[in-house]
């Protein structure tokens, strides 16, 4: 009874998710059907649907579709450093100058950390290719048509391949994600986002929001620029982000690698994100170069140097609505999201051809509810040859102190992993399969159970030894830079975040997301230690905070040195229960001859604590350079946008406190704008004199 | 919907003649939400998204119970933010009350929505509770179990403290906790409402940064 009653289900489901994209014509057709159906509709049983409930994607052949690497963004302006102060003083604006010039007013320390390079970017709806078979790919009259998705475009784009400006008419060089970032630390920067989608009720992505912010993961930025859940522009605005980058306090050891920029509009981040709004930022500095002749040596950007960001996406096709599948997304259900299609870069299970030596491959968790663990699998001649293990580099953007072997990676949505993968063992011909088998079939967190590698949900994408060898000069050093010193003077204060579930919603101290209320009010100049404490024990929630990395004092109540890498004891186990592997005793040891770790799941600073079930860590954070509102959220970006968001503030030094405050009790500002002004003109002032004698009334 | 209930109503669907009423234009969800039969705290018969979604309006929705109330209040949250709505409310903005306790007669909700101020355009909607149930299942999905929180009984069901909002015609739907803020749950309505295609194509004009400053 029960598997017919979910069958059921089922197939109702199936019907609806079809008419998410249904015209009136197509309606009528299915009228019949659906009556049919509704008499078996039902209730969703106390569980809502799975991902096996859901209608399936159609079908796409796997490693048939190049690997999409995105393009570089080329600067459309460089401010020399002689005459930045002068051009901005004389309101003089010389051609290529961004017009209008930015407001050094509007940011913190804007003349301290004068861009240098201007960046344009856009926004734009475009159709995007996932897929060259049909339905993602369809062919209508000698043109090719995809996806329609949120892609971003900039005039001037680098093709990372041949290294050639791309200078095509728009809309070929839009992309999601987006062009990628080749920064560098002491050269700040200004880039103008504009927001060109289609106004509200006008997008062909019917489900995201054309509003934006948007974000820089992990950036040590400015609260104006750091593209706050509140900072929004709509349709045809534009909004300057100032990165300054610089690390903090100007301390080298808080230097950042691997960053990320994505949407973070209040209530919309899921959807957005989801249309295709996300792409890479990389820092680099005199020792990771990004050229592997010179600093540590780690391959070249962008030759050698390819980032990956997973995604898993649900697709829906209607001919009658569009000639190509579109992504599904799903509004109603408050755990999560998952898709049944594994992208890699926006396109599905891709294949990339790598040439015989060594890659540093930079790989991300897009979300938007997915956790990973990943894994290697060398093929060669239809055979398994090895399971070969990660070389870890970076965990969240932040160099290792050592680099560490692991045969997995766990990749809670926003961790990133910078991994050294060597093909120069392998011949022409083999394959290396990149494979996700951590199982999860709903969006409160992964089930515990595993695939096997010949799941068809586990592969996320195959790398081809297929390019003629090159010369490899690059090399992988065995100590990177010593973490930031943890110095408990500082500390000011002590916070605790319990996360939890209430009446549909997912609170933090049993509140949730308000724009106006500050929850905690931090020093400027301070580190404060703060305890993450999962209220739950069938959910897990990546928990991010923006401005400043997390140093790891505690896991679960144990000590969590700095050489501590977290991992997991007895790996498939019903419960995944966190443990540390020390990396001292490491040192001395050749790298061939360490042991790996079974999982990765972070090392000792990161910016993104999971929390699986019934997970607590402590952790130490600081807070310099900037003031203003930040905020702090779980990165299942379906639970941020069902509240599980908090902001803080950081104040001047001697402000602080615990909160929650309203923001008007802190600042002056008053920003009452009404959401529905009134279109009349205003009422007439009452002209007439008041009445001498109030009991006298002329007639 | 049953067509006894559908005969009730006075409607046949897509047979020319019978027809009373002009099929209305379907938003992307059309499938999704059942076109179930409700009450309102007026008395008055409603299909949920012919007569309450479609046509352009942009809602709130969120479940109520008169005993719900009592440990969870939300309804004079929805009061407060009213007034920022001015005319809108009634207009082209609603908020729909969906009452999930069989318990909950008409009677009572018209006196409740008295009670809480309710002007046009707020809506207390009661209906069969197999059908109740259906559209609370597709408009607050959730993969319990999940605990029964603080508050005690009813929490554990994830349609208590969060309230939908969208706009149906253009398919655009978002969530908020039905206790934010007043006037941001008015700000939120006002997101999802379409607007002019003119505005993407004008000349962009600076969205921000503006100067401020953080300091007290």
């Amino acid at each position: 009874m029960a598997t017919t009653r979910r069958s059921f289900v089922k197939y109702g489901l199936a019907a609806g998710g079809s008419g998410l994209l249904a015209s009136p014509t197509s309606a009528m057709q299915s009228e019949a059907w659906r009556q049919q159906l509704a008499k078996f509709l039902c209730p969703p049983d106390d569980r809502a649907r799975e991902l096996g409930d859901q209608p399936q994607s159609p079908e796409a052949r796997p490693f048939v579709t190049p690997l999409f690497v995105p393009p570089i963004m080329e600067p459309t302006f460089v401010w020399s450093p002689r005459d930045q102060w002068r051009r901005w003083k004389d309101g003089k604006w010389t051609p290529g100058a961004p017009n209008p010039l930015p407001d050094p007013a509007a940011h913190q320390r804007y003349e301290e950390f004068h861009p240098r390079r201007f960046y344009e970017i856009h926004e734009v709806e475009t159709r995007w290719r996932y897929h060259v078979d049909p339905p993602y790919t369809v062919r209508r009259s000698g043109q090719e048509l995809h996806s329609w998705s949120w892609c971003w475009w900039s005039p001037r784009l680098r093709d990372p391949v041949t290294g050639e400006l791309l200078s095509s008419a728009f809309p070929y060089p839009a992309s999601t994600p987006g062009p990628t970032y080749a920064a560098r630390y002491g050269e700040p920067v200004l880039v103008r986002l504009y927001n060109s989608l289609p106004t509200v009720g006008h997008a062909k992505v019917f489900f995201a929001l054309p509003s934006t912010t948007t974000h820089l993961h992990n950036g040590h930025t400015a609260s104006e620029s750091d593209g706050n859940p509140q900072d929004w522009i709509d349709s045809g605005e534009f909004w300057d982000h100032h990165y300054a980058n610089f690390p903090l306090g100007f301390d080298p050891r808080e230097k950042l690698t691997t960053l990320w920029y994505h949407d973070h509009r209040l209530d919309f981040t899921a959807a957005n994100v989801y249309a295709g709004l996300a792409g890479f930022y990389f820092l680099f500095d005199d020792e990771d170069t990004g050229d592997e002749t010179t600093g540590w040596r780690l391959p070249s950007f962008p030759d050698y140097d390819v980032p990956l960001i997973l995604q898993d996406i649900r697709f829906g096709y209607d001919p009658d609505v569009d000639p190509a599948a579109v992504p599904v997304f799903d509004n109603w259900n408050t755990d999560g999201m998952l898709g049944d299609r594994m992208t890699v870069n926006r396109t599905i299970t891709p294949y990339y051809k790598v040439a015989p030596r060594k890659y540093r491959i930079r790989i991300l968790n897009g979300g938007p509810s997915r956790f990973y663990q990943i894994f290697l699998r060398a093929v060669r001649d239809g055979r398994d040859l090895e399971f070969p293990n990660f070389l870890l580099v970076t965990g969240d953007g932040n160099f290792q102190p050592e680099p560490v072997y692991a045969e997995s990676v766990l990749l809670s949505v926003a961790q990133r992993v910078d991994v050294i993968l060597d093909f120069s063992r392998y011949k022409q011909g083999d394959h290396v399969y990149l494979h996700n088998l951590l199982e999860q079939t709903n969006g409160a967190g992964p089930s515990g159970r595993y695939l096997d590698f010949g799941d068809p949900m586990s592969f996320l994408m195959r790398f081809e030894v297929d390019l003629p060898p090159v010369e490899d000069a690059s090399r992988v050093p065995g100590y990177f830079r010593p973490l930031p010193t943890i110095n408990m003077n500082e500390v000011k204060q002590k916070r605790t975040w319990n996360f939890d579930y209430d009446g549909g919603l997912w609170t933090i101290n049993s509140r949730v997301m308000d724009p106006n209320r500050i929850d905690a009010g931090i020093e400027e100049g301070s580190a404060e230690i703060w305890t993450f404490r999962n209220g739950g024990n069938d959910w897990s929630h990546p928990i991010h905070s923006h401005f400043s990395e997390f140093l790891v004092l505690e896991v679960n109540g144990k000590p969590f040195r700095r050489f501590h890498i977290q991992t997991v004891d007895e790996p498939g186990e019903k419960t995944m229960k966190p443990a540390e592997v020390e990396l001292e005793e490491y040192l001395g040891v050749a790298p061939e001859k360490r042991k790996p770790l079974t999982v990765f799941m972070g090392g000792p600073r990161r910016d993104v604590a999971t929390l699986l079930p019934g997970d607590e860590l402590k952790l130490f954070m600081r807070w310099k350079d900037f003031l203003g509102k930040h905020v702090m959220h779980c990165h299942n970006v379906v639970h941020e946008d069902h509240a599980m968001m908090i902001r803080w503030d950081i104040v001047e030094p001697g402000r602080g406190f615990v909160g929650p405050r309203d923001a008007s009790e802190v600042y002056d500002q008053q920003d009452f704008k009404p959401p529905f002004p009134d279109p009349r003109p205003p009422a007439p002032p009452h002209v007439e004199d008041h009445p001498s004698n109030p009991t006298i009334q002329e007639g | 919907m049953s067509e006894s209930r559908r005969k009730l109503l006075g409607l046949t669907r897509f047979d020319g003649e019978a027809c009373e009423r002009p099929a209305r234009v379907r938003g992307p969800n059309a499938d999704y939400f059942p076109n179930v039969a409700l009450t309102t705290h007026e008395r008055r018969q409603s299909l949920f998204y012919d007569d309450l979604l479609a046509g352009g309006r942009t809602v709130l929705i969120h479940c109520t119970s008169i005993a719900q109330e009592a440990v969870y209040p939300v309804l004079g949250n929805l009061a407060a933010a009213q007034p920022h709505l001015g005319a809108r409310l009634g207009r082209d903005v609603f908020f729909y009350s969906l009452a999930v306790d069989p318990a909950d007669t008409p009677e009572a909700l018209a006196d409740l929505a008295r009670r809480c101020g309710a002007g046009p355009g707020w809506l207390f909607l009661a209906g069969e509770a197999a059908d109740v149930e259906l559209l609370r299942g597709r408009l607050f999905a959730h993969n319990g179990p999940h605990p029964v929180g603080p508050h005690g009984h009813g929490v554990k069901d994830c349609s208590v403290g969060l309230a939908r909002y969208g706009n149906e015609s253009i398919g655009l739907w978002g969530a908020c906790p039905a206790r934010a803020n007043p006037l941001w749950i008015a700000r939120r309505l006002s997101w999802v409402v379409p607007r002019g295609a003119e505005d993407a194509a004008a000349a962009p004009r600076r969205g921000g940064p503006h100067p401020h400053t953080y300091r007290s």
